[in-house]
């Protein structure tokens, strides 16, 4: 059943008033519902606050008392578009507190269903939420018209993504094939390998999405920010690996709650993240192209560099749709390499026991949208005593309204039409999940 | 579905080639009704496939087909429980003033215009609804839309 609901904008402001008060009931092309509060002087910001008032979802308090193997479809319920993520980061912190080891094709095919999430995820933002901003249209009906070509593009890209999905989890839309140790069932080599042609059909499409969406006006926005994301020795991460970021932040994930820390903010029902005795910092795609750009394939590095993307101190949030096409030209690349070096037979899970005593578990993985934190404490008997679960949107929030605090300053002389557009494309350039987050744009701008 | 506004009842098209989709989900009391559906479709040899509405899925599922019907529960607190609706959805589809902000899914109205801006819309789809108020998490659905479903299933197939 859908929801009813109505979307409202204020007028433009009238021209020499005082104050300005600009007004989104909701904000469109982002999961989840939330409002933003803009309070200006001239082209000073006052006060900026992302009103996230979607009401908490008590996941955490779900999860208590019940089974340690329930977890991954429990948690997988938190997103529609990043269950596996979720999946993810459940069934390695659980192994992680029950001591078991995966074997190597398990952890393949864990990277496998992770390209797959990605390319859903991904191509879904570039083509039907962000690209009509840059194009200055309403939505993906209106830029069908005039981009069909490369919207029907979109929609098979991500149709292959999708098949990864639903061939490996089961199906496309919360996953059921999951499981701590591996895998219920896995499908045969001959199934993998009829994906082959539609992944390398999307690998050579990924690039013209990247040469397309690198050909857009992108407005100006620096940003010197902490980067967050997990790091591996051999690859582009996906399941593992150590937390690190551009400023020198280098823990394992078991070190996350002693080195970053949530709060409460009274206009926020998700609790926004901070490193401690820094602040704000940045998870998600630019982040993980920032840090982990030599582990990118020579392929990927050489479409980054023609579109004259490489790593630097400051990045401007606007471009992460350029660097969100490259993961998915990377993720094609990784199916196309896992399905074609994966060995079968192989056994689709190991076996995993409760604890012998009580037990804790962390795990990092890297959703489409950033790092996402698992904690666990299992008891003997394999009940879940705590949860704890640290979602990207979170941990993004400070970020987004700091750049929404430069953005509405550089360009306060736009009218409040422009702005409140500018704002939303602000807030779009983190894919934002607030679902995930507990779910998002109400523009309230006061100019005094 | 939540909608507002009906056509009269009427069938106009033939099964052949026909396509039924069910949309709704499990363990939601009445909204398993286009599940429920599609499995006696099913034994008269119909093409079936379940969804769970996302637009996107839908436009595939139907841009090579010529005749595609849609069956889901309707919340509607105006009709009797287990009233029959049927809308065209190339010629006049549902007001239902839906305005979904999750990116999981397109709705209706929304799908039906990307589809036809992008020329795959088939050449005819029909909607079919059952009005309920029964949504519950972890209900059963109702005898009596059991029942409807029988009278539904011929309407379809007439």
């Amino acid at each position: 059943m859908a929801k009813k609901k109505t979307k409202t904008k204020t007028a433009a402001r009238p021209s020499g008033s005082k104050s300005r008060t600009i007004k989104v009931d909701y904000l469109a092309r982002v999961e989840g519902e939330g409002a933003l509060y803009l309070k200006m002087r001239g082209e000073e910001v006052l006060d900026v606050r992302l009103e996230i008032f979607e009401p908490p979802r008590f996941f955490e308090a779900l999860l208590q008392g019940r089974n340690f193997s329930e977890a991954p479809d429990i948690t997988a319920r938190i997103c529609g578009i990043c269950p596996v993520a979720y999946q993810m980061s459940a069934v390695h912190a659980m192994e992680s507190a029950l001591g078991v080891q995966i074997t190597p094709e398990i952890r393949l095919l864990r990277r496998l269903l992770y390209c797959g999430e990605w390319i859903e995820s991904h191509v879904l933002h570039i083509y039907l939420l962000h690209a009509p901003d840059f194009l200055r249209f309403e939505g993906v009906v209106d830029m069908a018209k005039k981009f069909r070509p490369e919207v029907e593009r979109g929609l098979k890209l991500k149709k292959f993504g999708n098949e990864i999905v639903q061939l490996l989890g089961g199906r496309e839309i919360h996953p059921i094939n999951v499981r701590v140790g591996g895998f219920h069932h896995l499908p045969s080599q001959t199934q993998f390998q009829a994906l082959l042609n539609n992944l390398k059909w999307g690998r050579d499409h990924a690039i013209q999405t990247i040469r397309w969406v690198s050909s857009f006006d992108f407005p100006e926005l620096h940003r010197n920010i902490e980067m967050v994301s997990l790091s591996h020795p051999n690859e582009y991460p996906f399941n593992e690996g150590r937390v690190i970021s551009n400023l020198g932040l280098n823990i394992e994930p078991s070190q996350f709650e002693t080195s970053i820390s949530e709060s409460h903010l009274q206009h926020s029902h998700a609790l926004h993240a901070h490193i401690n005795e820094r602040g704000s910092y940045l998870v998600g795609p630019m982040a993980r192209f920032h840090l982990n750009y030599e582990k990118l394939p020579d392929l990927v590095k050489e479409v980054a560099r023609s579109v004259d993307l490489s790593p630097k101190p400051a990045v401007n949030p606007f471009r992460s749709i350029i660097v969100r096409a490259l993961e998915v030209l990377f993720a094609f690349h990784e199916a196309i390499t896992i399905i074609e070096r994966i060995s079968f037979p192989t056994p689709s899970f190991v076996e995993v026991q409760p604890p012998q005593m009580e037990a804790t578990g962390f795990a990092a993985t890297e959703a489409p949208r950033g790092l996402l934190y698992h904690r666990y404490k299992i008891q003997p008997d394999g009940s879940i005593d705590s949860a704890q679960i640290i979602p990207p949107t979170s941990q993004n929030q400070s970020t987004i309204e700091e750049d929404l605090k430069e953005v509405a300053s550089k360009n306060h002389h736009l009218t409040d039409d422009d702005l409140t557009h500018l704002c939303e494309q602000t807030i779009r350039n983190y894919d934002p999940c607030i679902s995930c987050a507990t779910h998002f744009l109400k523009l309230k701008r006061v100019q005094l | 579905m939540r909608g507002s506004k009906q056509l009269p009842t009427k069938n106009c098209h033939s099964n052949l080639n026909l396509l039924a989709i069910g949309l709704g989900s499990f363990h939601r009391g009445d909204d398993e009704i286009g599940f429920f559906v599609l499995d006696l479709l099913q034994k008269k040899g119909i093409q079936t496939l379940r969804s769970h509405g996302d637009g996107l899925h839908l436009i595939e599922a139907w841009s090579d087909k010529e005749n595609v019907c849609l069956i889901d529960a309707l919340y509607d607190v105006d009709q009797p429980i287990g009233t029959i609706c049927t809308w065209d959805l190339l010629s006049s589809p549902p007001d239902t003033e839906i305005y979904r902000y999750s990116t999981h899914n397109l709705d209706l109205n929304t799908t039906l215009a990307l589809a036809k801006t992008l020329g795959r819309l088939p050449k005819a789809l029909k909607l079919y609804t059952i009005s309920t108020r029964s949504f519950a998490p972890g209900d059963t659905m109702s005898p009596l839309l059991k029942q409807k479903a029988q009278r539904l299933v011929q309407m379809i197939l007439k």
